[in-house]
Protein backbone atom coordinates (compact mmCIF):
# COMPACT_ATOMS: atom_id res chain seq x y z
CA UNK A 1 0.00 0.00 0.00
CA UNK A 2 2.82 2.33 0.75
CA UNK A 3 4.43 1.53 -2.67
CA UNK A 4 1.50 2.71 -4.11
CA UNK A 5 1.41 5.83 -2.40
CA UNK A 6 2.43 9.05 -4.68
CA UNK A 7 5.14 11.73 -3.35
CA UNK A 8 2.63 14.40 -3.87
CA UNK A 9 -0.31 12.08 -1.79
CA UNK A 10 2.36 12.11 0.99
CA UNK A 11 3.38 15.67 0.80
CA UNK A 12 -0.24 16.67 1.12
CA UNK A 13 -0.68 14.20 4.06
CA UNK A 14 2.29 15.59 5.87
CA UNK A 15 1.35 19.65 5.18
CA UNK A 16 -1.84 18.17 6.90
CA UNK A 17 -0.99 17.21 10.09
CA UNK A 18 0.65 13.70 9.37
CA UNK A 19 3.39 14.39 10.35
CA UNK A 20 4.41 10.16 10.76
CA UNK A 21 3.95 9.68 7.03
CA UNK A 22 7.30 11.79 6.52
CA UNK A 23 9.07 8.48 7.30
CA UNK A 24 7.93 7.02 3.87
CA UNK A 25 9.28 9.82 1.98
CA UNK A 26 12.76 9.43 3.97
CA UNK A 27 12.39 5.79 3.53
CA UNK A 28 12.34 5.87 0.06
CA UNK A 29 14.70 8.38 -0.45
CA UNK A 30 17.70 8.22 2.11
CA UNK A 31 20.15 5.82 0.23
CA UNK A 32 19.80 7.99 -2.87
CA UNK A 33 20.31 11.15 -0.82
CA UNK A 34 23.34 9.30 1.40
CA UNK A 35 25.22 8.02 -1.45
CA UNK A 36 25.18 11.71 -3.35
CA UNK A 37 25.82 13.28 -0.29
CA UNK A 38 28.68 10.57 0.23
CA UNK A 39 30.45 12.02 -2.64
CA UNK A 40 30.96 15.22 -1.46
CA UNK A 41 31.70 14.03 2.14
CA UNK A 42 34.16 11.36 2.13
CA UNK A 43 33.43 10.80 6.11
CA UNK A 44 30.50 8.10 6.61
CA UNK A 45 29.30 9.90 9.97
CA UNK A 46 29.67 13.05 8.76
CA UNK A 47 27.81 12.25 5.59
CA UNK A 48 24.49 10.71 7.36
CA UNK A 49 24.47 14.02 9.44
CA UNK A 50 24.27 15.78 6.46
CA UNK A 51 22.39 13.95 4.85
CA UNK A 52 19.91 14.09 7.75
CA UNK A 53 19.98 17.61 8.44
CA UNK A 54 18.63 18.04 4.18
CA UNK A 55 15.51 15.58 5.33
CA UNK A 56 15.30 17.95 7.90
CA UNK A 57 15.29 21.24 5.86
CA UNK A 58 13.01 19.58 2.94
CA UNK A 59 10.40 18.62 6.22
CA UNK A 60 10.61 22.33 6.68
CA UNK A 61 10.53 23.70 3.34
CA UNK A 62 7.93 21.02 2.44
CA UNK A 63 5.13 24.13 2.02
CA UNK A 64 7.35 25.85 -0.78
CA UNK A 65 7.53 22.52 -3.00
CA UNK A 66 5.37 23.92 -5.68
CA UNK A 67 5.05 20.23 -7.94
CA UNK A 68 6.97 21.89 -10.74
CA UNK A 69 9.30 18.99 -10.91
CA UNK A 70 9.37 15.70 -9.53
CA UNK A 71 9.98 15.53 -5.52
CA UNK A 72 13.07 13.36 -5.91
CA UNK A 73 14.52 16.57 -8.27
CA UNK A 74 13.80 19.12 -5.93
CA UNK A 75 15.33 17.08 -2.90
CA UNK A 76 18.47 16.54 -4.85
CA UNK A 77 19.06 20.28 -5.29
CA UNK A 78 18.02 20.71 -1.62
CA UNK A 79 20.84 17.92 -1.32
CA UNK A 80 23.28 19.73 -3.88
CA UNK A 81 23.28 23.19 -2.50
CA UNK A 82 23.86 21.94 1.52
CA UNK A 83 26.63 20.05 0.72
CA UNK A 84 28.20 22.80 -1.18
CA UNK A 85 27.38 25.02 1.25
CA UNK A 86 28.91 22.35 4.25
CA UNK A 87 32.05 22.00 2.39
CA UNK A 88 32.49 25.91 2.07
CA UNK A 89 31.84 25.90 5.68
CA UNK A 90 34.33 22.90 6.85
CA UNK A 91 37.10 23.02 4.07
CA UNK A 92 39.59 20.18 4.52
CA UNK A 93 42.88 21.40 4.78
CA UNK A 94 44.31 19.37 1.33
CA UNK A 95 45.95 20.01 -1.89
CA UNK A 96 43.34 21.63 -4.62
CA UNK A 97 43.50 19.24 -7.39
CA UNK A 98 42.99 20.72 -10.92
CA UNK A 99 39.92 18.80 -12.43
CA UNK A 100 41.11 18.66 -15.70
CA UNK A 101 44.10 16.24 -14.33
CA UNK A 102 42.74 12.88 -14.20
CA UNK A 103 44.92 11.88 -10.55
CA UNK A 104 45.11 8.68 -10.11
CA UNK A 105 46.35 6.82 -6.86
CA UNK A 106 47.10 3.61 -6.67
CA UNK A 107 46.32 1.31 -3.61
CA UNK A 108 47.68 -2.33 -3.28
CA UNK A 109 44.29 -3.42 -2.60
CA UNK A 110 42.73 -2.30 -5.85
CA UNK A 111 45.65 -2.06 -7.77
CA UNK A 112 44.84 -5.68 -9.15
CA UNK A 113 45.11 -6.86 -12.85
CA UNK A 114 42.47 -9.71 -11.11
CA UNK A 115 38.93 -8.60 -11.19
CA UNK A 116 37.66 -10.48 -8.68
CA UNK A 117 34.19 -12.51 -9.74
CA UNK A 118 30.94 -11.92 -8.09
CA UNK A 119 29.05 -9.09 -7.94
CA UNK A 120 29.74 -8.04 -4.38
CA UNK A 121 33.17 -7.06 -5.35
CA UNK A 122 32.46 -5.72 -8.62
CA UNK A 123 30.53 -2.71 -6.79
CA UNK A 124 32.76 -2.41 -4.33
CA UNK A 125 35.48 -1.79 -7.42
CA UNK A 126 33.37 0.18 -8.90
CA UNK A 127 32.30 2.74 -6.05
CA UNK A 128 36.16 2.76 -5.61
CA UNK A 129 36.15 4.16 -9.09
CA UNK A 130 33.30 6.92 -8.39
CA UNK A 131 35.34 7.90 -5.11
CA UNK A 132 38.19 8.79 -7.10
CA UNK A 133 36.51 11.21 -9.87
CA UNK A 134 36.31 14.84 -8.70
CA UNK A 135 33.03 15.65 -6.48
CA UNK A 136 30.71 17.09 -9.35
CA UNK A 137 31.70 14.56 -11.57
CA UNK A 138 30.39 11.55 -9.12
CA UNK A 139 27.26 13.29 -8.49
CA UNK A 140 26.08 13.76 -12.14
CA UNK A 141 27.36 10.00 -12.67
CA UNK A 142 25.14 9.47 -9.52
CA UNK A 143 22.29 11.31 -10.41
CA UNK A 144 22.38 10.43 -14.00
CA UNK A 145 22.98 6.43 -13.82
CA UNK A 146 21.71 5.91 -10.20
CA UNK A 147 18.69 8.42 -9.12
CA UNK A 148 17.65 8.18 -12.97
CA UNK A 149 17.01 11.79 -12.98
CA UNK A 150 17.05 13.50 -16.60
CA UNK A 151 19.77 15.97 -18.41
CA UNK A 152 17.39 18.63 -18.08
CA UNK A 153 16.40 17.65 -13.96
CA UNK A 154 20.74 17.42 -13.28
CA UNK A 155 20.69 20.90 -15.00
CA UNK A 156 18.01 22.24 -12.67
CA UNK A 157 19.73 20.33 -9.56
CA UNK A 158 23.00 21.58 -10.25
CA UNK A 159 21.84 24.83 -11.34
CA UNK A 160 23.95 24.32 -14.75
CA UNK A 161 23.10 24.77 -18.28
CA UNK A 162 21.64 21.53 -19.70
CA UNK A 163 24.74 21.66 -22.18
CA UNK A 164 27.12 21.77 -19.81
CA UNK A 165 25.18 19.48 -17.73
CA UNK A 166 25.58 17.46 -21.25
CA UNK A 167 29.42 17.69 -21.28
CA UNK A 168 30.29 17.38 -17.66
CA UNK A 169 28.43 13.85 -17.81
CA UNK A 170 30.13 12.94 -21.14
CA UNK A 171 33.52 13.40 -19.46
CA UNK A 172 32.87 12.33 -16.09
CA UNK A 173 32.08 8.91 -18.12
CA UNK A 174 35.30 9.29 -19.91
CA UNK A 175 37.34 9.40 -16.44
CA UNK A 176 35.60 6.64 -14.94
CA UNK A 177 36.24 4.88 -17.88
CA UNK A 178 39.93 5.55 -17.82
CA UNK A 179 40.00 4.92 -14.04
CA UNK A 180 38.93 1.61 -14.13
CA UNK A 181 41.14 1.09 -17.53
CA UNK A 182 44.09 2.18 -15.53
CA UNK A 183 43.39 0.42 -12.41
CA UNK A 184 42.36 -2.88 -14.23
CA UNK A 185 43.93 -3.18 -17.33
CA UNK A 186 42.71 -6.20 -19.69
CA UNK A 187 40.25 -7.05 -17.22
CA UNK A 188 38.49 -4.12 -17.13
CA UNK A 189 35.79 -5.61 -19.98
CA UNK A 190 35.24 -7.82 -17.21
CA UNK A 191 33.16 -5.13 -15.18
CA UNK A 192 30.97 -4.23 -18.16
CA UNK A 193 29.77 -7.95 -18.84
CA UNK A 194 29.85 -9.20 -15.48
CA UNK B 1 29.53 8.66 -26.75
CA UNK B 2 29.65 5.53 -28.87
CA UNK B 3 26.21 3.66 -28.61
CA UNK B 4 28.11 0.79 -27.25
CA UNK B 5 30.25 2.35 -24.63
CA UNK B 6 26.90 3.84 -23.43
CA UNK B 7 25.19 0.59 -23.18
CA UNK B 8 28.31 -0.70 -21.71
CA UNK B 9 28.24 1.87 -18.85
CA UNK B 10 24.33 1.68 -18.36
CA UNK B 11 25.34 -2.18 -17.96
CA UNK B 12 28.00 -1.26 -15.46
CA UNK B 13 25.98 1.27 -13.27
CA UNK B 14 23.08 -1.97 -13.72
CA UNK B 15 24.71 -3.62 -11.15
CA UNK B 16 25.44 -0.89 -8.73
CA UNK B 17 23.05 0.01 -5.90
CA UNK B 18 23.05 3.37 -3.63
CA UNK B 19 24.92 3.25 -0.34
CA UNK B 20 22.69 2.42 2.96
CA UNK B 21 22.71 4.57 5.61
CA UNK B 22 22.82 3.07 9.44
CA UNK B 23 19.38 1.88 10.53
CA UNK B 24 18.06 4.14 12.80
CA UNK B 25 18.69 7.13 9.89
CA UNK B 26 14.98 7.46 9.31
CA UNK B 27 14.41 7.53 13.03
CA UNK B 28 17.11 10.40 13.66
CA UNK B 29 15.36 12.26 10.84
CA UNK B 30 11.86 11.74 12.41
CA UNK B 31 13.50 12.82 15.94
CA UNK B 32 15.06 15.59 14.47
CA UNK B 33 11.67 17.38 13.01
CA UNK B 34 9.96 16.42 16.43
CA UNK B 35 8.35 19.67 17.34
CA UNK B 36 9.24 21.27 13.94
CA UNK B 37 6.48 22.66 12.18
CA UNK B 38 6.38 22.57 8.39
CA UNK B 39 7.21 26.12 7.11
CA UNK B 40 3.73 28.10 5.76
CA UNK B 41 4.28 29.34 2.60
CA UNK B 42 5.50 33.02 2.33
CA UNK B 43 2.39 34.15 -0.16
CA UNK B 44 -0.34 32.40 3.00
CA UNK B 45 0.60 35.36 5.30
CA UNK B 46 2.05 38.11 2.86
CA UNK B 47 -0.10 39.95 0.66
CA UNK B 48 1.91 39.81 -2.94
CA UNK B 49 -0.37 42.92 -3.82
CA UNK B 50 1.17 44.61 -0.70
CA UNK B 51 4.26 43.53 -1.34
CA UNK B 52 3.82 44.99 -5.15
CA UNK B 53 2.21 48.31 -3.73
CA UNK B 54 5.36 49.31 -2.36
CA UNK B 55 7.42 48.12 -5.26
CA UNK B 56 5.39 50.47 -7.23
CA UNK B 57 5.52 53.27 -5.11
CA UNK B 58 8.97 53.08 -4.41
CA UNK B 59 9.40 53.66 -8.31
CA UNK B 60 7.05 56.15 -8.90
CA UNK B 61 9.10 58.19 -6.32
CA UNK B 62 12.04 57.82 -8.68
CA UNK B 63 10.88 58.40 -11.57
CA UNK B 64 9.05 62.12 -10.11
CA UNK B 65 12.24 62.95 -8.29
CA UNK B 66 14.26 62.58 -11.56
CA UNK B 67 11.75 64.11 -13.59
CA UNK B 68 11.80 66.90 -10.96
CA UNK B 69 15.27 67.44 -11.02
CA UNK B 70 15.92 67.05 -14.39
CA UNK B 71 13.23 69.89 -15.41
CA UNK B 72 13.85 71.90 -12.41
CA UNK B 73 17.57 72.72 -12.45
CA UNK B 74 19.25 74.81 -15.02
CA UNK B 75 22.77 73.17 -16.47
CA UNK B 76 22.11 70.35 -13.84
CA UNK B 77 24.48 67.98 -13.52
CA UNK B 78 25.45 65.43 -10.96
CA UNK B 79 29.41 65.02 -10.32
CA UNK B 80 30.32 61.37 -11.88
CA UNK B 81 27.51 60.78 -13.81
CA UNK B 82 28.37 62.80 -16.64
CA UNK B 83 29.63 59.78 -18.43
CA UNK B 84 28.14 60.33 -21.72
CA UNK B 85 29.22 63.69 -22.36
CA UNK B 86 33.23 61.93 -22.10
CA UNK B 87 32.14 59.73 -25.01
CA UNK B 88 32.56 60.81 -28.21
CA UNK B 89 29.73 61.13 -30.45
CA UNK B 90 29.96 57.74 -32.73
CA UNK B 91 30.67 55.82 -29.18
CA UNK B 92 27.35 56.61 -27.66
CA UNK B 93 25.71 54.56 -29.81
CA UNK B 94 27.82 51.69 -28.81
CA UNK B 95 28.01 52.39 -25.27
CA UNK B 96 24.10 52.01 -25.44
CA UNK B 97 24.03 49.39 -27.68
CA UNK B 98 26.21 46.85 -25.31
CA UNK B 99 23.69 47.86 -22.13
CA UNK B 100 20.65 46.96 -24.90
CA UNK B 101 22.14 43.73 -25.24
CA UNK B 102 23.74 43.18 -21.80
CA UNK B 103 19.96 43.46 -20.62
CA UNK B 104 18.29 41.31 -23.38
CA UNK B 105 20.94 38.61 -22.14
CA UNK B 106 20.04 38.96 -18.22
CA UNK B 107 16.36 38.57 -19.28
CA UNK B 108 17.08 35.90 -21.79
CA UNK B 109 18.72 33.95 -18.80
CA UNK B 110 15.81 34.82 -16.16
CA UNK B 111 13.25 33.41 -18.88
CA UNK B 112 15.09 30.58 -19.72
CA UNK B 113 15.44 29.46 -16.01
CA UNK B 114 11.75 29.97 -15.38
CA UNK B 115 10.91 27.76 -18.16
CA UNK B 116 13.55 25.04 -17.30
CA UNK B 117 11.39 24.08 -14.66
CA UNK B 118 8.04 24.55 -16.24
CA UNK B 119 8.95 22.34 -18.53
CA UNK B 120 10.02 20.00 -15.88
CA UNK B 121 6.24 19.56 -15.06
CA UNK B 122 4.87 19.28 -18.34
CA UNK B 123 6.68 15.83 -18.76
Amino acid sequence: MQEQLQDTDIIRAVLQGRKADYAILVGRYQSFVFTITSRYIKNREEAEEVAQDIFVKAYLSLAGFKGNSKFSTWLYSITHTTCISHLRKHKPNTLLIDNDKLVVYSDSQYHSTNVPAGTGTQKQAINEALKQLPDDDAEIITLFYLAEQSIEEIAVITGLQTNNVKVKLYRARQKLKDIIEHTYGKEAALLYRN
Amino acid sequence: MKPQEEKDFKQLFSSLEPEQPSMRFTKNVMDSIEGLPVAKVSKNYVNPWIVKGIAAMLIVAIVVLCIYTYTSADNFSMPGTDILGKLSGKAIPYFIGGNIIMILLLAERWITGKNRINNLAKK
